[in-house]
């Protein structure tokens, strides 16, 4: 008892100071550690509580890009000619392939996708970067063949969904249609052109995702949908298109052409039906769709085609009428050499006809229907030099179409005041000029919609998202020749298929159908150094451009068309035996397609006027 | 000066005076207590009530949020369909942009042992009937809006042509 007492008593003794000032060291150790933490948190919450947010919104917050398709090309009849599709592009992380599984992802990668050994290199050396993190493996593939990769589970290969652009119909009208990049732009060609309405506005997902993928709930999820770019509707007939490139194909080897091109429109709207370019594969000699527009971006001199200008201004202007008789001196080209001998002196220059003959007497639709250089001279001399200069250019020679085509040619059509008087003659029958495909079959086009120049036309309608069609406005069209004088030169033009140059072999004869037309038979310029004849090539050889422009039926036109053959060889370097009979095969084409009646029988040639 | 004081003082203290007998003092209002143990009782089943609410509040937030994980889930699902369908319907329209292109449908027809002809021969119409011509013609172009070929337009009259021209066949 005693000893409890003492050791309370010792309890309640008083503390040393010692120990209260051990005390207070603790207390303020954990003040100064709480007002630590207070501070830490004041700072976390208030001056870098945003880049704390934006820390964690970065890790949970994923955005998807959404491509906005491409708009689609549509045809006239609504088939897809160029259209967006869904791709896959494989890409990979080199820094997530270890060692020896590199050359296990390479093989199986260049075999799964098919590489050649150039390839295969090129994605070897991209793999085996040690510093990007991101290398393409191949770009836009099939959904089917990115499956397949996929199903390999290669490390550090991804895959993310893209688009790319496809034509169904392979190369089909490819020289109007024009290309993409691989990011979707346009490059050339309508797809250039077009390029701002086809393109459309890509949109996003924004949304925050767990670690395992999964989205989170109640998190940020903003959603900015695509929006895709407006289609555009042609006035091109793929059918006919397609059954044009054939046929042109055919008779560019058939004739031993370099290339050729048809167009074909619409006669009274300027409707672009065809544009055909085909060109001849150097290597393979094959004939092949050009992806250039050469009927737009190429100049090349008309020939006799131009006659059709001449003789129209001439009876415009009334220099002359059908029965008006034009003295033609004898005109013979030498058999040496080809260079001219006798004929009709205009300046320095001596100008012959295409066959020799002798002194006769022509009307104008002879002289159009057997396409004498001399009498287009002298109806051009009756109307006068600056005169025909305007016509050329109310023919619509020497600017562009108004396609708005990219890189489309106004053509070589120089200044008049510039222009020698041999050269005027030259032009009167298409030689000194260079126009483009599309100025000269609306040139021809004039005579078949009653001496109304209408401008052609690509585009017929764009279509926006909501499916609101909007028409391209009419083609600009401008009155150049009376009625009654494109009447007289549509029967002028009629005699040159019934009883003229394209009438031998019933070269321009589409069955049931009356015809008129034109044919054209051009030297193509070379331009040798050294070589006088600026015609003649370093062996001294002429190159000639066979060109066939009419239209069908010729008593009520529907449809006019240019075909142009780049230097047939042989008998086939004339427009009558090298472009005509092309001309009528895709007229027969054209007017089926079209579903034009035939012609009344009294329309076409009599049976006997057949050569 | 501190006589002076001290009489002051007396002058303001207050003055007792004797309590009325008429007026009583207010008395408080009585009330009856509950027990302790009813007290208890009545605290504990509040906390009771308390504890279940708060319990099935609970509950309740977590069924809400189990449902939200649910509807996300589904939404997620809906999207990856959405997706596929998307995919699908490209796919559906490039088989059916490829089925319409002229190199295939020519394909097929080979295929089928389907030529083309090797010449075409327009039907002619009847002359003395232009009546049944112009009716023919309509309907064949599929509207009214065909031009019929009158006589009188740009058909060439051979026989004045020839004349021109001097053309002898």
């Amino acid at each position: 008892m005693t000893s409890t007492a003492a050791a309370v008593r010792l309890a309640r003794a008083p503390r040393p100071a010692r120990t209260r000032r051990r005390l207070v060291s603790v207390y303020v150790v954990f003040a100064l550690m709480f007002l630590a933490i207070v501070v830490r948190v004041g700072l976390v919450q208030t001056t870098q509580a945003a880049a704390f947010v934006n820390d964690g919104e970065s890790k949970r917050l994923h955005t998807t890009k959404l491509p906005a398709g491409r708009g689609t090309i549509f045809d006239r009849s609504g088939v897809e000619m160029a259209m967006t599709v869904p791709a896959t592009t494989i890409w990979a992380d080199p820094r997530l392939i270890k060692g020896e599984a590199k050359e296990t992802v390479l093989a199986q990668l260049v075999q799964a996708l098919g590489m050649d050994a150039k390839e295969a290199q090129q994605l070897a050396t991209k793999l085996n970067s040690n510093t990007e993190g991101f290398v393409y493996v191949r770009r836009q593939v099939d959904d089917d063949l990115a499956e397949q990769v996929r199903q390999l589970h290669l490390p550090g290969v991804n895959f993310v969904a893209e688009s790319r652009r496809y034509t169904p119909a392979g190369d089909l009208a490819v020289s109007v249609l024009g290309s993409t990049d691989v990011d979707g732009k346009g490059t050339s060609g309508l797809e250039a052109q077009y390029n701002d309405t086809l393109t459309g506005k890509a949109g996003s997902i924004e949304r925050e995702f767990d670690l395992k993928g999964h989205s989170i709930p109640n998190g940020k999820d903003f959603t900015t949908p695509p929006l895709p770019g407006n289609d555009i509707f042609l006035t091109l007939d793929s059918r006919l298109q397609y059954a044009t490139d054939r046929l042109l194909e055919a008779r560019v080897i058939e004739t031993g052409a370099k290339g050729g091109f048809v167009i074909a429109i619409d006669s009274q709207t300027g409707d672009v039906l065809v544009m055909s370019n085909v060109r001849v594969d150097p290597g393979t000699k094959q004939a092949v769709v050009s992806t250039a527009n050469h009927s737009l971006v190429d100049a090349y001199e008309p020939g006799s085609v131009a006659k059709i200008i001449t003789a129209s201004a001439a009876l415009e202007e009334g220099a002359s009428d059908l029965e008006q008789t034009w003295d033609i001196p004898r005109s013979v080209v030498s058999q040496v050499d080809g260079s001219p001998s006798t004929g009709f002196k205009v300046d320095d220059r001596v100008i012959t006809d295409a066959e020799n003959h002798e002194a006769r007497q022509m009307n104008l639709p002879n002289i159009i229907a057997h396409s004498s250089n001399i009498g287009t001279v002298k109806l051009a001399q009756a109307v006068g030099a600056a005169k025909i200069n305007d016509y050329f250019h109310k023919f619509g020679f020497g600017s562009v179409s108004g396609l708005g085509f990219p890189n489309e040619t106004p053509g070589l059509f120089p200044k008049f005041e510039n222009i020698s008087k041999s050269r005027r003659a030259t032009m009167t029958f298409g030689q000194g000029i260079g126009v483009t495909g599309i100025q000269l079959v609306g040139a021809m086009n004039i005579i078949a919609n009653n001496g109304t120049y209408v401008a052609p036309r690509l585009v017929k309608s764009t279509m926006d998202l909501a499916g609101v069609e909007h028409l391209s406005p009419p083609s600009e069209t401008r009155q150049v020749l009376k009625p009654t004088t494109a009447a007289q030169m549509n029967q002028v033009l009629q005699g040159v298929v019934c009883f003229g140059t394209a009438s031998e072999k019933h070269a321009a004869d589409i069955n049931g159908y009356a015809v008129a037309g034109k044919t054209g038979t051009a030297f193509k310029a070379q331009n040798v150094k050294g070589q006088a004849d600026g015609y003649k090539d370093k062996l001294g050889q002429y190159h000639f451009v066979s060109s066939f422009a009419g239209f069908a039926p010729a008593e009520s036109p529907r449809v006019t068309i240019l075909v142009s053959l780049d230097e047939p060889q042989g008998e086939f370097r004339y427009g009558r035996s090298g472009a005509a009979p092309l001309f009528a095969q895709v007229g027969a084409e054209a007017l089926r397609a079209l579903k034009v009646p035939p012609s009344p029988p009294e329309a076409l040639c009599p049976p006997s006027s057949k050569k | 000066m501190n006589v002076r004081r001290q009489e002051v003082a007396a002058a303001r203290a207050p003055k007792h005076s004797a309590p009325s007998r008429s007026v009583d003092p207010p008395k408080p209002k009585l009330r009856v207590v509950p027990t302790l143990r009813a007290r208890r009782r009545r605290a504990s089943a509040v906390g009771l009530v308390g504890c279940t609410l708060a319990f099935g509040f609970l509950i309740g937030l977590t069924a809400f949020q189990a449902q939200l994980a649910q509807n996300q889930i589904m939404v997620d699902q809906v999207a990856r369909d959405l997706r596929a369908e998307q995919l699908k319907f490209d796919h559906s329209r490039l088989q059916v942009a490829e089925l319409q292109a002229p190199n295939i449908i020519l394909a097929r027809a080979r295929k089928l042992n389907m030529h083309p002809a090797a010449a075409t021969n327009p039907l002619s119409y009847i002359p003395s009937s232009p009546e049944i011509v112009t009716e023919v013609l309509i309907a064949a172009s599929g509207g009214p809006q065909v031009q019929v070929p009158s006589a009188s337009s740009t058909r060439p009259d051979w026989a004045a042509y020839k004349q021109i021209t001097g053309e002898t066949k």
